[in-house]
Order: C-alpha cells, then structure tokens, then sequence
C-alpha cells in the first residue's frame, strides 16, 4: 500500500467511520479530561444560566443547573461511551444495532438538527456580541440597520472557510480559544464574588417567573438536564478515541456535567444580578466596559470556531447517507450550511427561541439515551457484532425489519410523545405532573420499559442479533 | 477529503480490506484490554451521578 494511501485511511479512521484500534487512541484520563473541559467551557453556557435565572433564585438555580447536567451527562454517555471506546466506533455506527441500518439515519436528523441548531445560535450570539462592542454601549459606533443580519452572514461564511480547511485548523484555534474562555470565566466569578456576597445573591428574585413556585423549579431541572443531554452527539466522538472504559466515562460526566453546571453559574448570577438573560448583553455590566468588550470579542471567535466544529461533525455524520457519501467535501458543506442561513434571515426571532431548542435537545436525547442503555447493556450484555455494523445484506443482524428496529423507532416516538404532553418548549406550557416529574425522566424509563418488554418478545439472534455470536461474518454489501 | 486525486475505486478497496483487518482485530481483543466497568463502577454511576444528585433537586422543592 502506497504511503499516500496509508494516510488517507488513517485519516478516514479518526475522523471518519473506520473503528479506531486501540493503539490508535489519543485520550487518556488525564488528555479527556483537558478536552472535555474546553469542550464544557462554552459560550452556550452563558445562554443556559441566563434562561434558568428567568425562573429560579440562585440556591435553587445552582442545585437544577449541576443537578441536571450532570443527570443529562451520564444518561448519555453511560451506553455511548462504553459501546464506542469498547469497538472503536463512530456514534451514529452505534446507534444502527438498536435502531437498525436505516433507522440509525433518523437519529442522524436528530443529530443534524442539534449541530445546526446550536451552531446558529452561537453565531447569533456572536453577532450580537460584535455589536455591543461596537455600538453604543461600547466604542459608540451608529450601526446600521441589519447589522445583525449581516454580521451573522459573516460568521457563517468564516466558518465554512475554516471547516474547508480543516479540523486541524480548529486545533490551533482552540489551542488560544480555550484558555481564553477559562479566563473569561475566572474572571466573571471574581467579578460577580468581589462585589456581591453569596447571601446577596441568593437573596436576588428570578428575572419573569411563573407563579407556580414548583414549575420555575422544574423548568430549570429541565433546562440543566437538557443541557446534558445536548452533549449526547459528541459522546462517542471522544470515546472511541481513548484508551480504557473507564477513561471514556468518567472525565466526560466529571467536564460535560459537573464543571459544565458549574459554568452556567456564572450566567445564573450574572442574569440575577442585571435582570438580563442575554450573555451579549450583561458581559459589559459585569465587569466594565474594557473588559465586556475583551470579552465579547473572545465569545465571537470562540462560537465560530464551536460552531466549526459542531458543522464539521455534522458534515461527516451526513457521509452515512448514500447519496452524501462520495460527495465532494466542499459540496458537501456547502448542503450542510444552507439550513444556518436561517439565522440569517430570522435572526433574532430563531435566537428567542433558543430556551425552547435547548430543552428540544431533551426531547431528542432523552428517549434515544434509554433506549440505548436498554439495548446494549440489558438486551446484548454488551456484545455487538463489529462486522454487521458495516453489512447493508438484508438478513445481516441490524437489518432487523427493512433495515428499521421498529420497536426502537416506536418507542422513541412513544418518549417524544410523553415529552410534549408533558412539557411544551415551545410555548413553555406544562402539564401538572411535570411540576414533580419532568418530561425528560418519563420520557425517557417509560419507553425504556416498554422496549425491553417489547424486544424480549419479538427479536432474536437472526433478528437483531440478540445473543448471536460476535465473530466476525461474511459482508457482501459494505455501507462504508 | 475522498477519492480527489487518488482513482476511487482503489481507495474503496483499500478502505473496505482495512475494515475487514480492523473488525478482526477488534473483535479478537478480549474486554479486559479496554479495562472493566464493574459493578463498583456501576455502584458510582448510580449513587453519585444519578441518585445524589435527583436526591439534592427533591430536597430543595
């Protein structure tokens, strides 16, 4: 094999579909836990403790928004990570032994979705952010009408130029990015905690709460748990790219939950405190001019760089489709950032919405979390079949029903139906029972249940491949 | 990314023959090389990171 060659296919197994073998991994406890935090060392972050202080005071605001991330951290990674870092595979290879071949491309929506989603976003925000400096609050700029519009165009455009580039590029980005952001945050927490003591701040009423003292403190639950559940497409990611199981668990739960909840603090506070939820807006009040605008100015490169990474994970998620998959990368991004241009078009209004996208992410993960935990740890005892990952032969094991679990799928449908009677994001209207039990926690056992019932009586080692032996078989039809 | 310089076919391939070596030699490895996720660690993910926490969030309603 030619040295050109060589190379290309290890690329295509760290950042594409090839499982990883286990002399190939980078991360260990000490490396996942350095990512994981710059992962959870994030803008959206500010955004998250914002929407919770609109509802809840700090005591309570501390205890939902850790609580919940952490909760929301491990109901994700406890199946993902494990499965992944044990076969070396990709997330949404995965997902195809509980939801089947094609089912599998569902979930990929869904992870779509949550990449162009939270990319949007974050631009917005950084758009938002870009103005503030400017305008009069800080160098006293006129801007123009639609600078929102133009700016976010902008920002779009920069980060399709770096995704072009390369993931390599991201990595010296960040490499300035992150500990940027660390200081940011230091910094808030000094600033909030030298002028403010703890007893003042926790004697602060929420910015517009109900008047159902319970639903404020049941929608910030549900706030922090969506927040954890919004890492679920980056699990696998990070896990097939470390070491040991252990390794691939603990530091993602320990960064993307704990640290993560205690991050949104700094938003809980700073929204307490200036009765403003938006990040763009309160990182002036905090501490001073000079420093909002540093500040601002680090949150605008470092969304578009997450947003860079977030759309190039989602570019690669979309080679699972067959008509994606030898399409040509810059093409293929192209197609992959046409949905951002809605943040163009709509920013403000899509930038509103971003409370209810972040609880959407719940919705989404919640159900597909416990259906995942159900299938490889209850149903397969943690044994896959690595081959038949890869077989688009009809009678392979994940062929299941027409390339469909639809056991999987209706039992996913069953979480988000139960989601949305129980809790509406978009309108933030609540059923009773949420007020003591959440959507995401019934959303997610009540299907669980059903589908170990329900796949305990209908599949087998020649459907699903429950039981059956996990040497590797004959593929004809490979769908890499 | 795929197949620019390089005639497709042969990378497909190459890329399927690195699959088939790659699945093989993942699925020869026994779960000890990975390390185990025992049932103290099960016991952790329980206790610490699920009940404590629910625990914490039905205290202070």
């Amino acid at each position: 094999m030619s040295g050109e060659l060589q190379a290309r296919i290890r690329e295509e197994a760290v950042v594409g579909r090839l499982p990883l073998l286990r002399e190939e991994r980078e991360y260990s406890m000490r490396s996942l836990m350095s990512t994981g935090f710059a992962y959870a060392v994030a803008t959206w972050c500010f955004l998250i403790g914002g929407y919770s202080a609109k509802y809840v005071g700090a005591v309570q605001g501390v205890a939902t928004l850790v609580a919940g991330c952490v909760v929301g951290v491990t109901l994700s990674a406890i199946a993902a990570a494990l499965a992944c870092n044990r076969y070396g595979l990709e997330q949404i290879d995965f997902t195809k032994t509980c939801f089947g071949q094609r089912g599998a491309r569902l979930i990929l929506i869904f992870y779509y979705i949550n990449q162009v989603g939270w990319s949007g976003i974050i631009l917005v925000m950084s758009a938002l952010a870009l103005q503030n400096v400017l305008g009069p609050e800080g160098l006293g700029w006129t801007l123009p009408a639609h600078t929102t519009n133009i700016v976010v165009l902008a920002n779009v455009i920069i980060a399709y130029a770096i995704v072009v580039r390369g993931v390599h590029v991201l990595n010296v980005w960040n490499a300035v990015v992150t500990p940027g952001l660390v200081i940011v945050c230091a910094l808030l927490f000094y600033a909030i905690f030298s002028q403010h003591s703890w007893s003042h701040l926790a004697s602060l009423p929420p910015i517009e709460p109900t008047d159902d003292r319970l639903l404020n403190y049941a929608l910030s639950f549900e706030f922090g748990l969506g927040a954890g559940f919004s890492w679920w497409p980056g699990i696998g990611f990070l896990a097939r790219n470390t070491d040991t199981q252990r390794n691939a668990f603990y530091p993602q739960v320990l960064t993307m939950g704990l640290a993560m909840g205690v991050i949104c603090c700094s938003g809980l506070f700073a929204g307490l405190l200036f009765k403003v939820d938006d990040p763009s807006r309160w990182m002036m009040m905090v501490g001073g001019k000079w420093f909002g605008m540093a500040a601002l100015l680090l949150i605008l490169i470092a969304n578009i760089s997450a947003s860079s990474i977030m759309m190039y994970t989602a570019g690669l998620g979309m080679r699972h489709v067959p008509l994606f998959r030898d399409m040509h990368w810059n093409l293929l991004l192209v197609i992959a950032f046409v949905p951002v241009l809605a943040y163009v078009v709509w920013p403000d209004l899509l930038y509103q919405k971003g409370q209810a996208f972040l609880t959407y992410n719940a919705t989404m993960y919640a159900p597909i979390s416990g259906l995942l935990l159900v299938d490889y740890f209850w149903l397969r005892k943690q044994r896959v079949n690595l081959s038949q990952i890869f077989s688009d032969d009809r009678g392979s094991h994940y062929w299941f029903w027409g390339g469909f679990n639809w056991l999987a799928v209706i039992c996913l449908g069953l979480g988000y139906a139960i989601y949305l009677y129980l809790y509406d994001p978009v309108n933030v209207v609540a059923h009773d029972w949420f007020r003591w039990l959440t959507a995401s926690a019934p959303a997610t056992v009540i299907p669980m249940l059903i589908y170990f019932g329900l796949s305990r009586a209908f599949t087998s080692a020649e459907r699903g491949g429950y039981g059956a032996d996990t040497a590797p078989l004959p593929i004809a039809r490979v769908n890499l | 990314m795929r197949g620019a310089s390089m005639a497709g076919q042969e990378f497909k391939e190459a890329l399927q023959a690195e699959l088939h070596r790659r699945v093989g030699v993942l699925s020869a490895e026994g779960d000890a090389a990975f390390g185990h996720f025992d049932e103290r660690d099960w016991a952790v993910v329980v206790v610490l990171f699920l009940a404590v926490p629910i625990l914490l969030i039905w205290w202070l309603a």
